[in-house]
């Protein structure tokens, strides 16, 4: 029947008019939609995981940065000056004599 | 018709035409965009949005041998203003002023200045940082530098050093090591977007090929920390004007402290004098006075000149030599060579001195590293003063016999001690014992080294037995006892040249001990020296009891067992009522006949049940800590071999 009807068409200033098959035009173009879609699509993701990386490295250093700042703390609470004052002045501990010292291996 | 269709077709080519030059133009221009000027104009592209971030070079951290931080750095804010981006300058002023306590004619000089980046305050706290952001000022900035902090303030400073605001090291072992310890700057590359956001991760970070190492020393904290306390003690009591010790374990010549008195605190050192810096033990040098006996001692026994025993005489106190009387500070008559190092004879010294010679006794005192640097790692050592023999008069001679008119440092004499104490061996030992990179790979590890035998295991030994005298009954170091160890020392006070003068000044001393314990198999050896003490002036008096006090507390940190038994003293039994009711004892079994039976061990300290363990040569398990609650078996009950022994103990409520 369209076989029919495009042999039948006219011919205008030397250029043949045909109905187009607009089907597979259709479904080509839906294709590359899909196709282009999932493309920006993953674009899109990646870029969006960049800035994740990127501010997930910022946060990795701070963190890191207070894990350094934690650690100087625990040092300067660790000093020998301070732990002595804590143990005579706070604890009324005092240093061991002699006899009192057992050491064990 | 024709005529129209063939305006048609051309219009259709000249249409046609114009498609095919713009395009074309398109092409080419896309050529010479693309591949033509691809290099320049990625450039610019990158430029756009990539971002580089200058990183301050980062200093790697100092530990001690037991890994514990002795100096890190830290990331911290440094506020810069941009004079020209400022909106509200009272404000900043304000804001400025009041947070960092700082005058605000300067700050108001620097927000009307035309130019474009100033400092307001560089290594700001956190606390400070935060409320400046919180006022969100308009030409005030932030920038990240990395701040070096000693968490243990004044603890080995002089060893340690300390570095400027730039992270450069300017003093210590931050100065020696600085090319190690410092890392290369390097610079951070972020890709940015057209908002300025980050894009991306890490790994365009092009950094310095190496991040600062770290460095581990031999040092150890808590001794170093017990060194400085004592000396600093010794000093005041004394009322000198400095000192310096030096611990070391002799076995490795490894240094376990180096204390300098005055001390100072590295992160703030604008508060001190750099007379404060100086590192006395390394960079100081005194005559060592009497110490050195004990070195002429061990050439002469190590040349079979004198034995032990052998009797010299002492001439009643004074002795002509050279032109000049030499005198003792007690007269002796007949004494033994022990005697002379027990005493201390100045003229028993000089007559040792002679036969050995001048050759020799050079020769000796340049193989215990007396006038050569120990070549130590840390900067600005000096090498003291040891004339060559033949430049020695036999004043000179006399003289240098018993420590004058030469010239040491502390650590020289550790290190020579060290050589007596561990059977005659010269060991060179760096205070750095480890360099590891950021990954914490080891870079370079370094062993003690013998440099030389000085004098056989056989003399050190016997040079040992004469320095325990010195400790001993009559010696001139009582004050170094250390309870429950065998000492072997030396005392020392020389006299100190007035640099005036250039004589011998009348009242300036330097006192000093050299000591190691326990004497039959030293695992320690301690060098103090008091520089110009004003109340009493001698080795014995003033340096000894700082040498007993760093000794003892050092033996207990090191968990080094006593050598001889001192009077035990029963520690008093706590008040009862402390421990809880015992079970009932219903399970109770009689001990049979020479049966071992168990102590009722209720409300006994951890201690006090170790000292019953010892006492009755049981081992008992331990459980919790405090007082003793429960025990298995009840007291009287029978120990038997098959059952388990264990007490259980609570902290008292």
């Amino acid at each position: 029947m369209s076989e029919a009807t495009v042999r039948s068409l006219p011919k205008v200033n030397g250029f043949h008019l045909a109905r187009p098959a607009l089907l597979p035009l259709f479904v080509y173009l839906a294709v590359l939609l899909a196709v282009s879609l999932f493309f920006v699509w993953s674009r899109i993701t990646v870029v969006n995981l960049e800035y994740d990386i990127s501010r997930l490295g910022v946060e990795l250093r701070e963190v890191e940065q207070e894990q350094k700042r934690l650690r100087l703390e625990s040092a300067h609470l660790r000093s020998p000056v301070r732990i002595e004052r804590v143990a005579v002045n706070e604890l009324g501990l005092r240093m061991p004599s002699l006899e009192q010292i057992i050491l064990v291996d | 018709m024709d005529k129209l269709e063939k305006w048609v077709r051309i219009r259709i080519r000249l249409v046609g035409f114009c498609f095919l030059v713009a395009f074309s133009f398109i092409v080419v221009r896309a050529f010479q965009l693309q591949v033509l000027g691809q290099e320049e104009w990625r450039k610019r592209a990158d430029r756009q949005h990539q971002k580089s971030v200058p990183l301050t070079p980062k200093r790697g951290t100092i530990y001690d041998q037991g890994g514990e931080e002795l100096a890190l750095s830290i990331e911290v804010d440094s506020i810069y203003l941009e004079p020209t981006k400022i909106t509200e300058p009272e404000k900043v002023v304000e804001v400025l002023a009041k947070t960092l306590t700082l005058p605000k004619s300067s700050l108001r000089e620097k927000v009307r200045s035309k130019k474009s980046f100033l400092w307001v305050k560089r290594q700001i706290s956190q606390a400070e940082g935060d409320k400046i952001r919180a006022a969100k000022l308009a030409g005030v900035g932030f920038t990240k530098e990395h701040r070096r902090f000693y968490p243990n303030s004044e603890l080995g400073a002089h060893v340690l050093g300390f570095t400027g605001i730039d992270p450069k090291g300017l003093e210590g072992l931050e100065l020696k090591y600085d090319g190690e310890v410092l890392g290369d700057g390097g610079y951070l590359v972020v890709e940015r977007d057209a908002l300025g956001r980050g894009l991306g991760s890490g790994n365009l970070v092009v950094e310095g090929n190496q991040r600062g190492a770290n460095l581990y020393l031999t040092l150890d904290k808590h001794v170093q920390y017990i060194a400085e306390k004592e000396l600093a003690e010794g000093v005041a009591k004394a009322g000198a004007k400095g000192g310096s010790a030096v611990v070391m374990d002799p076995r490795t010549g490894r240094i376990l402290a180096m204390a300098n008195s005055p001390l100072y605190n590295p992160n703030a050192i604008n508060n001190y004098r750099p007379s404060h810096w100086r590192n006395r033990a390394v960079c100081d040098t005194y005559e060592p006075g009497s110490t050195l006996k004990v070195f002429l001692m061990a050439a002469a026994l190590n040349e079979k000149l004198v034995t032990p025993n052998q009797i010299i005489d002492c001439e009643k106190g004074s002795y002509r030599v050279g032109g000049r009387t030499i005198h003792d500070h007690h007269p002796y008559g007949l004494i033994t060579a022990a005697e002379v190092i027990k005493v201390s004879s100045n003229i028993g010294s000089a007559k040792i001195g002679k036969a050995l010679e001048r050759e020799r006794l050079y020769r000796y005192l340049t193989d215990f590293g007396f006038g050569r640097p120990t070549g130590i790692d840390l900067p600005g050592e000096s090498s003291g003063l040891l004339r060559p023999p033949n430049a020695w008069f036999e004043v000179d001679l006399a003289a240098i016999s018993f420590g004058q008119g030469m010239t040491a440092t502390p650590i020289q004499l550790a290190r020579a001690t060290s050589a007596i104490a561990n059977g005659g061996q010269l060991i060179d030992m760096p205070i750095v014992e480890r360099i590891v990179n950021d990954r914490g790979d080891v870079i370079e590890e370094r062993k003690p080294e013998v440099v030389r035998q000085v004098v056989s295991a056989e003399v050190a030994r016997q040079v040992r037995e004469m320095m325990a005298l010195v400790v001993g009954q009559g010696g001139t170091g009582t004050l170094a006892a250390v309870p429950g160890f065998k000492v072997a020392g030396k005392t020392g006070t020389a006299q100190k040249v007035d640099p005036v003068t250039g004589g011998y000044s009348v009242d300036k001393r330097v006192a000093s001990f050299i000591g190691m314990v326990p004497a039959e198999a030293p695992q320690l050896v301690v060098v103090v020296e008091i520089d110009e003490p004003s109340k009493q002036v001698y080795g014995g008096l003033v340096a000894a009891p700082v040498f007993s006090e760093i000794a003892t507390q050092t033996l207990r940190q090191l968990k080094i067992s006593p050598t001889e038994a001192s009077p035990a003293m029963p520690l008093p039994l706590p008040p009862a009522e402390e421990a809880l009711a015992q079970p009932v004892q219903a399970m109770l079994e009689t001990p049979a006949e020479g049966e071992p039976q168990m102590p009722d061990f209720a409300g006994m300290s951890y201690r006090q049940v170790l000292q019953t363990m010892a006492e009755k040569g049981l081992n008992i398990k331990l459980r919790g800590s405090g007082r003793v609650i429960e025990q298995s078996p009840p007291p009287g009950g029978a120990i038997r071999y098959s059952k388990e022994i264990w007490v259980r103990m609570a902290p008292p409520t």
